[in-house]
């Protein structure tokens, strides 16, 4: 009789299900959602954030501007651990392409240190800006040996408005690569 | 005086003549002293053949047509003779070792095999004048067992008998079935329907035994209305052999069932219409109510024909009126209605005759477990959307795609929760109508001791174990 019990009342409640509760469980993890990252903004981030790669492939991150309003120009030095990972590749993002204007955009690699310095502005009318989230740099990378390492940004990291006014950045992503 | 005489010596004559006619069928009558040798064997192992020669050596005696000569005082005498049983073989041989036994007949054989048959050859001659006087064989063919009956057959044929009826029958493959009758037991306490029922069942069990063939009720009912008798009327032996003898069956059973107290007896006898000689006789004493009767009586048909009742049979007599009970429908109870809504909600009302409160619970029931089966359906149509919102949110780089994938996964998420409440609710709501049902069941079921009012405790006399038990019942 306790067993017969027992079996109903699992096939009862067995019907109950878990439901995603966004409030207590990290469910919008997205590094590019505004309203969902830990950091203020505006800032700088990277997408995606965690990376896992087989030692010897190559993989992309991109560099992102989160918020920034009146953005004309930017700097940013990005740092990686040189014994893990290497540059492959560096193409612009599209967070200038939308302007009137043809941006510059120029990148420099230094493998022996492990930094990238990533520059870009607007030409033309000085008053060009976008004020947008969006990509400013398409990086590609690869793994050359197995272990954890980041890709971070260094403090050197500028934002100016067109009238070469500093921008302020409050906060800063970081991506995690594993390669195994 | 010449003529007195006459007379004197013609009585003298006569009487002499009748003495001598009387006393001539005493001495063809007598049994003759027969000496069995061991049978020869060809192509069978001499082990089996010896277990044949014993086994025909008891059935010839059981003919009681002969005094058989114990094997030991024929080994003696061959043992002095310096010879073998296998060694002598031939005619001249064994008339010898008959005359030192001073036996007038002896009987040899032989049982060979061709094949997957069995050949049996027996001869029975005249130790005085070694001529012989009779012989028997036999063709079997099937298993070695199967040869043991067709030995003893032999054995009533090799005298000049007919083997009884039993052995025919046990005859495996026996094509040629004894025809029989069956007349209506005499009833003696117990009314005639009871004893024309018994005596149907009786037909019926020898008619699955598939042994002989039974003459229709219809048809001896027929003759015996032509003989002028009553169905009940022809009791005697002789009646039932006349009866036979006009319906041309080789074998009919009579016998009676009478009731003395709580005690029935039954006597049926099994006999030749040819002969009018017994061929097997049973009586059977039962203690209990008439219905157990039926049992006896199934196991009877098997017995009088020699044959082990199937074990099925004897398996219902020994549950007794247990077996009988399996035929009426149990009485209702309160566990019996419990179970059945544990199980099934309302089923258990509907088994207590509560026919409209049983299909509410049944309908409710059923009801409640759709609702919660659609609340799961929409829950995994949820979840799905919602799994497929949350990888778009996670792959999208735009602001507006991000957003509207996150409402998309919120939609999702609220939707799940809807959908996993309501199948909560009416699970939960099932849950509670199958506790109803089962204690509702449990008020409103029949109270199995309104049916069955006997004491739990009970000192009765068991006429299956013949002891008297004290027994203990409770229903489950």
């Amino acid at each position: 009789m306790k067993k017969l019990l027992i079996i109903f009342a699992f096939f009862f409640f067995s019907c109950s299900n878990d439901v995603p509760n966004p409030a207590s469980e990290d469910i919008f993890d997205n590094p590019l959602d505004e309203e969902e990252v830990e950091y203020d903004l505006p800032a700088l981030t990277f997408y995606p954030v965690e990376v896992d790669v087989a030692a010897g492939t190559s993989f992309g991150v991109d560099v992102f501007a989160l918020g920034f309003e009146n953005l004309a120009g930017t700097s940013i030095r990005i740092t990686f651990d040189e014994n893990r990972i290497t540059s492959a590749s560096i193409i612009p993002g599209t967070i200038f392409e939308d302007a009137q204007n043809d941006p510059i955009f120029f990148s420099e690699v230094n493998m022996e240190d492990g930094w990238i310095n990533l520059t870009a502005s607007f030409l033309g009318s000085d008053s060009a800006s976008v004020s947008t989230t969006g990509s400013v740099a398409q990086l590609t990378f690869t793994a050359v040996a197995t272990g954890d390492s980041k890709i971070q940004f260094g403090t050197e990291c500028e934002m100016v408005d067109p009238d070469d006014v500093l921008l302020e950045i409050n906060g800063f992503g970081e991506a995690n690569i594993t390669a195994n | 005086m010449k003529k007195i005489v006459t007379v004197i010596l013609f009585l003298l004559v006569t009487a002499v003549a009748q003495d001598e006619a009387a006393v001539a069928p005493k001495k063809s009558s007598a049994k003759k002293t027969v000496a069995v040798f061991d049978f020869e064997s060809q192509g069978i192992d001499e082990s089996e053949s010896l277990t044949f020669s014993e086994r025909f050596r008891t059935e010839i005696g059981n003919t009681g047509a002969i005094r058989l000569i114990e094997r030991k005082a024929l080994e003696k005498i061959m043992e002095e003779q310096g010879l073998q049983q296998s060694g002598c073989t031939t005619d001249e041989c064994a008339a010898e070792v008959g005359q030192l036994l001073g036996a007038q007949n002896m009987i040899n054989g032989s049982i060979g095999r061709i094949g997957n048959s069995y050949t049996v050859d027996i001869k029975m001659f005249s130790v005085e004048t070694g001529e012989t006087e009779r012989t028997a064989n036999a063709t079997y063919e099937g298993e070695i067992d199967g040869l043991l009956v067709e030995i003893q057959i032999l054995a009533w044929e090799i005298v000049g008998m007919e083997a009884p009826t039993k052995l025919k029958l046990q005859r495996e493959g026996d094509t040629a079935l004894a025809t029989l009758a069956v007349m209506d037991f005499e009833g003696r306490g117990i009314s005639m329907g009871e004893a024309q029922t018994l005596t149907d069942r009786l037909i019926t069990e020898l008619s699955r035994t598939k042994k002989v063939i039974l003459v229709e009720r219809s048809t001896m009912s027929d003759v015996l209305n032509e003989q002028g008798y009553e169905t009940a009327g022809c009791t005697s032996d002789e009646c039932a052999a006349e009866v036979g003898a006009l319906l041309g069956v080789d074998l009919m059973i009579s016998g009676a069932i009478g009731k003395i107290g709580n005690t029935y007896t039954i006597d049926a006898k099994m006999f030749k219409v040819s002969t009018g000689a017994a061929e097997n006789m049973k009586n059977i004493t039962y203690q209990g109510e008439v219905d157990g009767l039926i049992i006896e009586i199934e196991i009877l048909a098997w017995q009088i024909l020699g044959l082990n009742p199937p074990k099925s049979l004897i398996t219902k007599k020994r549950k007794g009126m247990a077996a009988l009970a399996t035929n009426t429908p149990l009485p209702k109870t309160k566990g019996g209605a419990i179970m059945r809504s544990m199980f099934v909600p309302g089923l258990g009302q509907l088994y207590g005759n509560h026919g409209k409160s049983g299909w509410a619970y049944l309908g409710s029931e059923t009801l409640f477990i759709g609702l919660a089966v659609m609340g799961m359906n929409n829950y995994n149509t949820a979840s799905t959307d919602y799994d497929a919102a949350l990888v778009a949110y996670r792959e999208a780089t735009d602001i507006d795609e991000i957003a509207l994938q996150k409402a998309a996964t919120n939609d999702a998420i609220s939707r799940m929760d809807k959908a996993n409440s309501m199948s909560l609710t009416f699970s939960v709501l099932a849950g509670v109508v199958w506790g109803a049902s089962v204690i509702h069941s449990a008020l409103v079921a029949p109270n199995e001791l309104a049916h069955n009012k006997t004491a739990p405790l009970q000192l009765a006399y068991n006429p299956i174990t013949k002891n008297t038990e004290l027994t203990f019942n409770f229903s489950l």
